[in-house]
């Protein structure tokens, strides 16, 4: 029988050895379980960071695909991030090149409209010659007639040649030739330049005056045909380009001396109604059928057939709407009536026409 | 010979029938379409002279209106536009010939030889 003695201090010993190895295998588990999870974590993280990383920079506008592809679990992911961003690259490619096709659809109706504005521009210089030239066809006109009684006259004097009829014929030719100076006289307002765009503050009576001495003058206005109303009562001033607002009366005089057969009237009367000037404009002529009254303003829209170039009505229309107005045909029972509203404060003019500057406040 | 002569215009119409009565031709004269149209309808003439801008009707609705009735009538439109338009114009109503205001005296001599040259 073998005996074997231990002495508790071996015991011990044997324990302690036993605790110290016990713990340092836990610290060695534990340390090796550290560095797994730490490998693994790593290994799962630093994809998700790298995708992030991209996410915030294509937040920022930076389409870039990824180029590393690591683990195989995270390829599909990748890979639909990659197409992702592909698709969005080739829709703001797509975004970018409508947007250089607008800018240039943009450019070229700019474009269009300004060669809109300037042919517009053309038209109401062209109507206004044509204007130009049935007043001074009819001027001319006006003109040959005391022209021929003062050669015929003068004629008549050298084949007579007696003292008793001289005298009469001589006395005949000189109020011949005051009448060709009144009719010089007339044109002289009309004389102003065409270009001439200037806004001024003029008398509304005053335009309005001078546009029937000037078509008196050309016998487009017969005396058969009397002018009527308030208009010259009261000194109404209007900013406006002058020979711009002569040609609106001047287009609707022509317009109702044509709708009448010789004879008849029209009436201009005018009143102010909180800072807007309203002149209302008719005369006794065969009027606008119902069928047509939507049309008048049209351009190149006639009643005239080939005598009218339908542009009249629409610059006027044109010219108003610049002086920041409006026209409008008015219901009648007999003839044309045109109600033109002006404001009373127009100060400035660019080239597209007046402004509308409040001095009221 | 017998002239009308149909001119608004009192001066010019006193002229020319003034001359008229010197070169010793009868005459009719007219202020207006109406006055022409009544004188017209009772009398024939050689020669017409017409202004063609007349306070009532147009000069071109008297010269058509005497060509329908007559053919022979020798017209000669007279006026102050010197366009070839109303030229054009008168001319294609039925009117002879044109004479443009201002005109001379000689020019109306002319056109009566040329009326009586045709009545030839």
């Amino acid at each position: 029988m073998v005996r074997i003695y231990f002495s508790i201090d071996d015991c011990f010993a044997v324990l302690k050895q036993f605790v110290a190895n016990f713990i340092f295998l836990i610290f060695f588990i534990l340390m090796v379980l550290f560095f797994i999870t730490q490998h693994y974590i790593n290994k799962f993280l630093s994809p998700v960071d790298y995708l992030l990383g991209k996410i915030l920079e294509c937040q920022k506008g930076a389409y870039v695909t990824l180029d590393i592809i690591p683990s195989k679990d995270f390829q599909p992911i990748f890979k639909s991030y990659n197409n992702l961003i592909t698709t969005l690259k080739k829709r703001e490619e797509e975004i970018l090149n409508k947007v250089i096709q607008l800018e240039k659809i943009n450019n070229s109706l700019e474009q269009k409209i300004h060669e809109i504005q300037k042919l517009q521009d053309l038209v109401i210089k062209q109507e206004k010659l044509a204007t130009l030239g049935t007043i001074t066809s009819g001027i001319a006109h006006e003109i040959n007639n005391p022209v021929a009684a003062i050669r015929g006259l003068s004629e008549l004097a050298i084949l007579k040649n007696d003292k008793e009829n001289n005298e009469k014929y001589f006395k005949t030719i000189i109020s011949h030739c005051d009448r060709i100076k009144d009719i010089v006289k007339s044109i002289k307002n009309f004389n102003r330049k065409i270009n001439e765009n200037d806004v001024t503050e003029v008398l509304l009576r005053e335009i309005i005056d001078e546009v029937i001495m000037l078509i008196r003058s050309a016998k487009i206005l017969p005396a058969t045909v009397k002018v009527k109303g308030n208009y010259n009562m009261q000194d109404y001033k209007i900013f406006c380009v002058r020979n711009q607002m002569f040609q609106v009366f001047q287009n609707l005089f022509i317009n109702s001396v044509q709708a009448m057969d010789g004879k008849g009237e029209i009436v201009i009367d005018v009143t102010v109604y909180n800072n807007l000037l309203f002149i209302l404009f008719s005369d006794t002529g065969k009027g606008i059928p119902p069928s047509v009254r939507n049309k008048i303003f049209d351009p190149f829209y006639s009643t005239k057939g080939t005598k009218g170039t339908g542009l009249g009505l629409y610059i006027v229309y044109n010219i108003i709407k610049q002086h920041k107005g409006e026209i409008i045909l008015l219901d009648s029972e007999k003839g044309a009536k045109f109600q033109i509203t002006l404001p009373l404060n127009l100060k400035k003019i660019n080239n597209n026409g007046v402004k509308n500057e409040s001095n009221g406040n | 010979m017998k002239v009308m002569v149909i001119e608004d215009e009192d001066d010019i119409r006193e002229i020319i029938c003034e001359f008229l009565l010197i070169l010793d031709v009868q005459y009719s004269e007219a202020a207006n379409a109406k006055e022409a149209c009544e004188i017209l309808r009772n009398e024939k003439f050689d020669v017409i002279i017409t202004d063609l801008k007349l306070s009532d009707i147009s000069g071109i609705e008297i010269i058509k209106k005497v060509r329908e009735i007559d053919k022979n009538t020798f017209i000669v439109a007279c006026s102050g536009f010197s366009d070839e338009e109303a030229k054009a114009e008168a001319l294609n109503a039925g009117a002879e010939y044109y004479i443009e205001k201002p005109f001379s005296f000689k020019e109306i001599t002319v056109v009566l030889e040329m009326a009586k040259k045709e009545k030839k």
